[in-house]
């Protein structure tokens, strides 16, 4: 179920001729951050830090 | 016996226009999730309007906000962002180490990884910034068109990256936004860059 309000924002477009594509469709993805999706963003870290900032 | 473990409280989502921002989720698959502990430094999750577009940006302050992940990369290299300046030349991420560095500062449009490729400022809008790091054959291109190809320097991004500020001090906080950030490893080709800066075109409603 999804929470809070606002747009969904698919993970995936439909491309000329109504090919499907996701940015993970690409080779070498190390890192997809998405602040349109509230199921990835919390308010607490809940993770080890990294880095001193 | 039956030993009792204590619950773990499920972290609160981010749901809610204005809600800090501590855990941002990594969708690669690779669990590079960046966090942030301290609350004054997390930036906030803002519901915004452009474009005629509605959509969720996360909001750093320029002052001291930024949130961090373990996610490494080498050169060739390509990093994705969506962002705003609000005003100054704070950095949308950096690396976490001084000979590490892979880094976009969209308010004077710099890349960098060990040298400086620069070229006119973006302004402040939300823009696609695609970032290839190859040594001298580095390339910044903004919404999908080139912007300038140089050399950036031949730095890998080997100790975490930072979004929302650079290593240089305070004045490379962002005051702005930021709705996504894709590394991959590799140089992408034109064609799949196309293809990946469509998408988050689509999402703030620019028409490349």
């Amino acid at each position: 179920m999804r929470r809070g309000f606002g747009p969904a924002v698919s993970n995936r477009i439909l491309r000329f001729g109504g090919v499907s594509f996701s940015p993970a469709d690409v080779p070498g993805l190390a890192l997809w951050l998405d602040a349109n999706e509230s199921a990835t963003t919390y308010q607490a870290s809940g993770g080890a830090r990294c880095g001193g900032r | 016996m039956r030993v009792l473990r204590p619950i773990r409280q499920a972290a609160a989502r981010a749901a809610a226009d204005g809600d800090v921002l501590g855990y941002w989720m990594d969708k690669s698959g690779n669990a590079k999730h960046a966090s942030q502990d301290t609350t004054s430094k997390k930036p906030t999750r803002r519901l915004v309007t452009a474009n005629n577009k509605t959509f969720w940006a996360a909001r750093f302050d320029g002052v001291d906000d930024a949130i961090l992940s373990a996610v490494t990369v080498s050169q060739p290299s390509t990093i994705f962002a969506v962002a705003k300046v609000t005003s100054g030349a704070g950095d949308v991420f950096d690396g976490q180490s001084a000979s590490n560095r892979h880094l976009l500062r969209p308010g004077s449009n710099i890349i960098h990884a060990g040298a400086s490729l620069t070229t006119a400022a973006a302004g402040t809008i939300y823009a696609v910034h695609a970032a290839v790091f190859n040594g001298a054959a580095s390339k910044h291109r903004l919404n999908n068109a080139s912007l300038v190809t140089g050399n950036a320097g031949t730095q890998d991004m080997t100790a975490g990256m930072c979004i929302g500020a650079g290593l240089s001090g305070a004045q490379e906080f962002l005051n702005g936004e930021v709705v996504s950030v894709l590394v991959y490893s590799g140089e992408k080709d034109e064609a799949t860059q196309t293809a990946i800066a469509g998408y988050l075109a689509s999402i703030v409603g620019i028409s490349l």
